[in-house]
């Protein structure tokens, strides 16, 4: 205001209304960086309060419109083929291939076509310029053995009228070498649906039942199938390998003795392209009070499947079933004190509300806001995480709905509560078959950016943005002002007198000189960033080196960005001890370009995978414009720039990714367990699930930290 | 007498009505010889391997070429022929199937699923007999009159994009061919009933009576056919023969208690059937308008072979099931009824077990004895249909938006290596696969990158590939065609052929109602020219008479058709039209508004009011305010007393501003003029009838506006002196307007009067037209504002009515009137009800405060208004 009144004595051009207002935010940016994120942090906050209930937006999907019709018949079928397997698992040791076996024959008696998918389980490789393409065909490796042979069981029912252009998938991971009973039960729930499903007439869709070979992981089953599917190679060495291998012919040889018309054959057998996919477990120990039914939907980098899919199982589990439906939390959240406390503090702020306008009502209960901030969170993390919870997260790859579906009972499995658990797991996924059948189109209409705060609650993509979007607004304006400042306060310096006239004589002549001056501290931010791509490139060499521990590997890693740091800061001439010599106050020209880089970085991620920009910002936006050179603060010594110290430190602290790692971990196992190679094994599996976040933490948020700690360490 | 003589009268009835009623069926024998209409029905059963049963109805009729134009038909349905002659359609074929026909289990290679297994939906091609250039003329035609004919979509074959011209892979191979599919037609027993009205008998009688809607429908699959040739004489003046074949193929399960069945032991035991169970229904009797009625059973080359086996091991009877005459009943199964004959395949050199086909004439049969053939497995019977040498299968490969590739994968069948014998001898045996693919042009497929691999090891396109046509899609035009000839070796276990395309981009209203169903790509054609599906039985003589029998002896390739493919393409978002009406709307109304505000303005009176406060002192609130206005506009804040350039520059853009609103507002009126004038408000029309002085006024802006309230001043003070008040008002009015609008042009005379004769004629009065009365004095009013006109003559019957009047009235409404004149000068005529309600006059009104006009519930903008008008008259 000072200064604007200062210059009103000049006759000024008129200025737009836009451009004053912007000019107002720069100069109390103070003030507004305040605002902004403590609202930013409260809106966070608020999501529960503001979650939505869902509803099912697909008129076409009508679930629970039908009465079941999985008879007890059904479910006795089902229950013949848990008997079976569990048997066949008692009588002899190597059962791999005799349960498959089994699986096939109860098939092919009920009139399906069946076939045997082998796959060898493809390791996980990081692809430093794969993370956002699509899936290919894989690459062959020969030296196969046998051993590493999975083998998933498809069985396929036409649907009796339809056409054959789209499919509907069932999936249940079974491990024929050490299958729990849940496994079994599970196969049994799906056997009952299946053979319900080749009698019916109102099929329209084509039902595929995989039964993925879980011996090698649930979603390395699924995605071979997966590729096989959609992207097959014709030419191929996988079956003259396979000849080699008596167990997989012997496979082959199964009694075609049933009911003409069954189709068994050694190709692969498709339908046609596919409207949605379940992946369905029983847990096998029972520790809830009821029989709940866990939702998993979160696919590799935050997809999340159609919110109407999750609707429809929600709305059959819980109106229809009778079934709890739970999705994920953050158990550590859910005693939390402070957050009950904040809880009540909404409840009571709604009730104030209520007393004021009737008709206002947006409170909820504490316990319930609880329960949804632990989900939410939950939400947020696996989403941030972009590591799919479960074989569904395989589907996503190819824009395929599927949710993973694990149904825990409430007590141990045994006769009685067997039989029921696959009468009402059987009909809920009769269910959700049927409504998926129902579709004329795909799903469209409803949600596919949204966070759940519970089965039946969700903030939508415009609610949970506002929050980032205050978070990151004050980043460009700090920006703003810290580089008028710096021009500012230079000028003062380079005049080498404080009055007002020296000042406009130093402007005329320095103007050119100090509009590029930005530029050095430009190179220095483009260098940190090129780092940080040379520090998330490093993995790929190092994983090259053949029988390294993750304790050792992790320690290369280090050398290795500190080797590559010191090089580039040599060879790129030495960027800080330029910016010492040049300028005093350069670092604030530093920070500013800092903030700008790490606006832009958020914004980008935001659009990639929004749980981890948001978590990135909720940790990176104050410790970027916290950031200030330690030695003023001390030489300031006042309370408020003591605080900033201590803000800083903490923050600098956190803000190191590794540490930001072990801190989570410490948090929710205990510090006890923490061991050096975990970082790398989490960063492996990073990368392995070609995970954005990866790319993220190494070329964003990692230049971030080393930038704004060589802020802090800076000699003014 | 009587009693006698109607027995005789209904005797000779009864008489000539037959005589007559075989004389209109047979009239064409007696006519022209052996040149007939005929008609044939016929049925046959054949039991599938996967315990489903085949049914399959094949009626023909045909209408032999006639010299005589526009002759009439007995038999022949006159639509088809009709068709046939305008449309010069050589060949068509149209179908309707739904289902897909299941190759593996059901069979590939005999005649019935070559030329009768269809894709999903609606299959229509034709060969016409016309020139190049007008045979896509011709098809469009087609395809409208078959869909009004058979109540389909028949119709949206016509648009280019859907058909295409296969050159020479399709098999009826010719130039002048035109292929179209419709792969998501849905196909029900509207397009049923059309088909069935083409029979002479409906499915009243015969064979057809075993047509049960329900129990077609419950099938898994069914395809309504309809091939009709035109046996073209090609001399002028005769009307070419035609051929016309109507097929029904329905697969059914015949035991509806399947569940039950499933489960017991003798699962594997075919279920028996009869036609009541599956049908509902029997047959009793013929059509008494077809030549033969015959129903077949048929059992095939692997079902035959098959029981030969099991009597072996049985019985060591084999003989017996295969060559005696009455094994109707063997020890495996038993009829119901006897057969009338037994067909024997003619056992060729491929197969050593020939096909059996019994047959059963209907015509033995009666309503009292209806034919209902039934059939019982009395063994568990498992076996294999004929498949076609290759099994051809289709699917996409890749996801997402952008691109994809179609695979075409052909795996052989088991059974084919007997048929390979064909060419054995040769070295190079080679297998011919004829593939013809149509692709939609938003599947933008590229050709080159056509890759073919043979037993999984990739081959080189020209290896393969003998012969190659391909014409690529036009966006929005036409479809893209491939036409190939694949030469594999004999040996060959699998094939496949891939191609990659990009998903291409659809303006919005191209997208169909359901779009993010994702579209369809039609079924490709596969077919193995070097086979062919032929039956040839030993008796041939006897064989002529039956159509079905005749046309599986023909030789035609085996053909099969592969699955509709489903492409999700990108959709846009439907809504977003909604959104950009939204915001055009919003744009609309804020421009229009302040356009609105900027007419409405009176900009002199705000002038007026400024200047007013500035004579005032301003209190310190004001002046705060407008610091603030001042601060937020960018401005200065300049205080009230301003200095005098800068108002003379707001003078100066004032002026400009007026000058503008003027102009506007001149325009407006101009526009308004002739419309205006004939509306006048209910309210005004009663001021006009209660109040004899009241004239009417039409706010203009505002210097004029007080001009005439001076006159009317002047007017109404002598108005209710004159005596002779018609005469004397309107002359007097009329000298001031013409003093007034001398200089006026003369134009809208004729505008004027016809608004006048409208008002008049609703204000009901039938007073003589002062228009023609004197129209020297109208012609210098008439240009002139119309509504002042309109007021001057509205005026003219009121002293009639207000005579009656008492004068203290008149007085008291005279000082109303110009309240109201004086609140319409300030555009304020809305509240002229209130000041009329609390009697204010105008030497009322002189002495009211700001706080009475309060009371009388004036808002603050036009009560500031009145006071000020007030003081600036005072």
């Amino acid at each position: 205001m000072a200064e604007t009144r200062e210059k009103s004595h000049k006759p000024k051009p008129r200025v737009r209304p836009i451009v004053r207002l912007g000019i107002f935010l720069v100069s109390h940016s103070f003030l507004v960086s305040v605002v902004c994120c403590t609202s930013g942090v409260l809106a966070l906050f608020l999501l529960p309060v503001l979650a939505k209930n869902t509803y099912i937006s697909e008129n076409a999907l009508m679930p629970g419109s039908a009465s079941p019709m999985l008879s007890n018949q059904h479910v006795l079928d089902g229950n013949r083929l848990v008997k079976d397997l569990t048997n066949s698992n008692l009588k002899s040791s190597e059962t791999g291939i005799e349960s498959h076996k089994i699986i096939a024959q109860y098939m092919l008696d009920l009139g399906a076509e069946v076939s045997f998918h082998k796959f060898h389980p493809q390791m996980n490789q990081f692809h430093p310029l794969h993370f956002f393409s699509s899936p290919d065909s894989g690459k062959i490796q020969e030296n196969y053995s046998c051993s590493s042979y999975g083998i998933n069981t498809v069985g396929v029912i036409r649907a009796p009228r339809g056409d054959g252009k789209e499919a509907i998938v069932l999936v249940t991971p079974y491990n024929a070498l050490k299958s729990g009973f849940g496994e079994a039960l599970s196969l049994g729930i799906a056997y009952s649906v299946f053979s319900l499903l080749t009698q019916v007439t109102w099929l329209a869709k084509d039902i595929i039942w995989l039964v993925a070979d879980s011996q090698f992981g649930e979603y390395a089953a699924v995605s071979a199938w997966l590729r096989e599917y959609q992207t097959p190679k014709f030419s191929s060495l996988s079956t003259l390998n396979s000849e080699m291998c008596p167990d997989i012919n012997n496979l082959f040889e199964i009694k075609v003795h049933s009911v003409a018309g069954s189709k068994f054959s050694n190709s692969f057998r498709r339908a046609g392209t596919m409207a949605a996919a379940l992946v369905l477990k029983v847990r096998d120990q029972g520790e809830q009070f009821e029989d709940t039914i866990s939702i998993y939907a979160e696919a590799s980098n935050g997809q999340m499947p159609n919110l109407d899919l999750i609707n429809v199982v929600n709305y059959l589990a819980v109106h229809r079933q009778g079934l709890r439906v739970n999705v994920e939390k953050l158990r550590s959240l859910l005693n939390s004190s402070w957050l009950k406390s904040l809880g009540e503090i909404f409840e009571s702020l709604a009730k104030v509300a209520k007393t004021l306008n009737p008709k206002c009502k947006f409170g909820i209960p504490a316990t319930e806001y609880v329960e949804g901030t632990a989900t939410l969170a939950s939400s947020l993390y696996y989403q941030a995480l972009g590591v799919p919870t479960g074989p569904h997260g395989a589907f996503r790859d190819y824009q395929v709905d599927a949710i993973t579906l694990e149904i825990s009972p409430k007590f141990s499995l045994d006769k009685v509560w067997r039989n029921d658990i696959l009468l009402r797991g059987g009909r809920l996924i009769e269910g959700v078959i049927r409504s998926v059948n129902n579709l004329l189109e795909k799903f469209h209409q409803s949600f596919f950016l949204y966070l759940l705060t519970s089965p039946s609650k969700f903030v939508s993509v415009g609610v949970y943005m506002i929050a980032f979007a205050l978070l990151i607004a004050p980043l460009p304006m700090v920006a703003a002002s810290l580089y008028v400042d710096a021009n500012s306060s230079s000028n003062f310096l380079k005049g080498d007198s404080s009055t007002p006239s020296a000042v406009t004589d130093a402007a005329e002549h320095g103007i050119t000189i100090r509009s590029w001056k930005w530029l050095n501290s430009a190179k220095l931010v483009f260098i940190v960033h090129l780092w940080g791509a040379i520090v998330s490139l490093l993995p790929y060499f190092i994983c090259q080196i053949p029988d390294c521990s993750p304790t050792t590997s992790f320690v290369i890693w280090v050398l290795l960005s500190i080797l590559s740091l010191l090089i580039l800061n040599s060879v790129l001439a030495s960027p800080l001890a330029c910016v010492k010599a040049s300028q005093e106050k350069e670092w604030a020209l530093v920070k500013s370009v800092t903030i700008s880089s790490v606006f832009i970085g958020l914004g980008l991620m935001s659009v990639i995978n929004f749980a981890t920009a948001e978590i990135g910002a909720l940790v990176m936006v104050p410790m970027c414009l916290l950031a200030q050179p330690l030695k003023l603060d001390v030489r300031a010594g006042t309370l408020r720039s003591c605080c900033r110290i201590i803000c800083n430190l903490v923050l600098g602290h956190i803000a190191f990714p590794p540490a930001a790692f072990f801190l989570l971990k410490g948090m929710l196992d205990g510090f006890g367990s923490a061991n050096v190679g975990d970082f790398w094994m989490w960063v492996e599996s990073l990368w392995a699930w070609n995970s954005a976040t990866y790319l993220f933490i190494g070329m964003v948020q990692l230049p971030c930290w080393v930038l704004c700690v060589s802020i802090l360490f800076h000699s003014c | 007498m009587a009693l006698l003589r109607r027995p005789l009268l209904l005797l000779l009835l009864i008489l000539t009505h037959q005589f007559l009623h075989s004389w209109i069926v047979f009239g064409s024998v007696n006519e022209e010889g052996q040149k007939q209409e005929e008609f044939f029905e016929e049925l046959l059963l054949k039991p599938l391997p996967d315990r489903k049963l085949l049914t399959h109805f094949h009626f023909q009729s045909s209408a032999p070429p006639s010299s005589s134009n526009g002759r009439h038909h007995h038999l022949f349905p006159k639509a088809i022929s009709q068709l046939v002659q305008k449309f010069r359609v050589k060949e068509m074929e149209l179908s309707f199937t739904q289902g897909r026909w299941n190759y593996e289990s059901w069979g590939g290679f005999d005649s019935i699923p070559s030329s009768n297994a269809k894709p999903p939906g609606v299959e229509l091609w034709a060969v016409f007999d016309v020139p190049q250039h007008l045979i896509d003329a011709m098809w469009k035609n087609l395809t409208h009159t078959l869909s009004g004919l058979f109540c389909a979509s028949i119709n949206f074959l016509e648009s280019s994009t859907a058909y295409s011209a296969p050159e020479w892979s399709f098999p009826p191979a010719s130039g002048n061919l035109r292929y179209g599919t419709l792969p998501r037609e849905a196909v029900c027993t509207e397009n049923l009933t059309p088909w069935l009205k083409l029979l002479p008998c409906r499915d009243k009688a015969g064979i057809s009576m075993l047509l049960d809607r329900p129990s077609i429908y419950r099938g898994f699959y069914h395809s309504q056919r309809l091939h009709l040739t035109s046996t073209g004489s090609g001399s002028e003046g005769l009307d070419p023969g035609i051929i016309l074949e109507q097929t029904l193929t329905v697969v059914l399960l015949p035991n509806s208690q399947r569940a039950s069945l499933a489960r017991a032991s003798e699962k594997h035991v075919q279920p028996s059937w009869s036609l009541s169970s599956i049908f509902g229904k029997e047959v009793s009797g013929k059509c008494v308008l077809a030549e033969t009625s015959n129903v077949y059973l048929l059992l095939d080359r692997g079902l035959v072979a098959e029981l030969k086996q099991l009597h072996k091991e049985n019985e060591k009877s084999a003989e017996k099931v295969s060559t005696s005459e009455n094994n109707w009943t063997n020890p495996s199964f038993e009829l119901s009824a006897k057969p009338d004959r037994i067909f024997i395949e003619e056992s060729s050199l491929l197969s050593k077990n020939p096909s059996i086909l019994y047959k059963f004439e209907v015509e033995k049969y009666s309503e009292s004895e209806p034919f209902d053939l039934g059939l019982t497995w009395k063994i568990p019977v498992v076996w294999l249909c004929q498949q076609a040498p290759l099994h051809a299968s289709r699917f996409l490969m890749g996801s997402g938006n952008e691109r994809g590739a179609i695979a075409i994968s052909l795996k052989s069948t088991q059974s084919s290596e007997g048929f390979v014998g064909a060419n054995f001898d040769d070295e190079r045996c080679e297998l011919q696969v004829d593939v013809f693919q149509v692709v939609p042009w938003y599947v933008k497929v590229y050709f080159h990158s056509l890759q073919v691999f043979v037993d999984q090891q990739p081959k080189a396109v020209s290896d393969i590939i003998e012969k190659i046509h391909v014409s690529p899609s036009k966006d929005k035009v036409s479809p893209g065609v491939m036409e190939l000839v694949l030469k594999l070796p004999c040996s060959v276990t699998s094939a496949a052929l891939t191609i990659e395309f990009d998903k291409g981009f659809l303006h919005i209203d191209e997208y169909p109602p359901d779009a993010n169903q994702g579209f369809d790509i039609p079924s490709a054609i596969v077919s193995f020219p070097n086979f062919h599906a032929s039956m040839v039985f030993l008796e041939n003589d006897s064989l002529n008479q039956s159509p079905l029998l005749s046309k599986f002896q023909e030789k035609s390739p085996v053909m099969s058709y592969t699955e509709v493919l489903l492409v999700p393409l990108t959709t846009p978002d439907f809504s977003m039209p909604y959104n950009v009406i939204t915001i055009t709307c919003t744009v609309f109304a804020l421009y229009f508004g302040s356009l609105l505000n900027a007419l409405r303005r009176r900009v002199a009176e705000e002038e007026r009011f400024l200047k007013d406060k500035a004579a005032k002192k301003t209190g310190r609130l004001p002046l705060l305010l407008s610091k603030l206005s001042g601060k937020l506009r960018g401005r200065q804040s300049e205080p009230p007393h301003s200095t005098p350039g800068s108002s003379s520059l707001v003078n100066s853009k004032l002026v400009f501003k007026v000058i503008l609103i003027a102009g506007l507002a001149r325009v407006e009126m101009y526009a308004d003029q002739v419309e205006g004038a004939g509306k006048r408000s209910v309210k005004e029309r009663l001021n006009v009838n209660s109040f004899d002085n009241s004239i009417p006024r039409r706010q203009v802006t505002g210097k004029r506006q007080r001009q005439d309230e001076k006159w009317e001043h002047d007017l109404y003070q002598d108005v209710p002196q004159v005596s002779n008040r018609k005469v004397d008002a309107r002359d007097l009015r009329l000298k001031l307007q013409k003093k007034s609008l001398q200089q006026v042009s003369q134009s809208g005379r004729g505008a004027l009067s016809g608004v006048r004769d409208l008002r008049d004629k609703l204000s009901g009065t039938m007073n003589p037209q002062p228009v023609n009365a004197d129209p020297p004095k109208l012609k210098s009013n008439a240009a002139k504002p119309a509504r002042r006109s309109v007021a001057v003559e509205t005026s003219e019957p009121e002293p009639k009515k207000a005579a009656t009047m008492t004068e203290r009235k008149k007085a008291q409404q005279k000082a109303d009137a110009s309240v109201e004149g004086f609140l319409q000068s300030l555009g304020l005529e809305k509240y002229v009800i209130t000041f009329q309600v609390e009697e204010v006059d105008m030497t009322a009104l002189v002495h009211m405060t700001d706080d009475d006009l309060k009371a009388l519930g004036i808002p603050m903008g036009p009560r500031k208004k009145i006071i000020l008008a007030l003081e600036s008259r005072g």
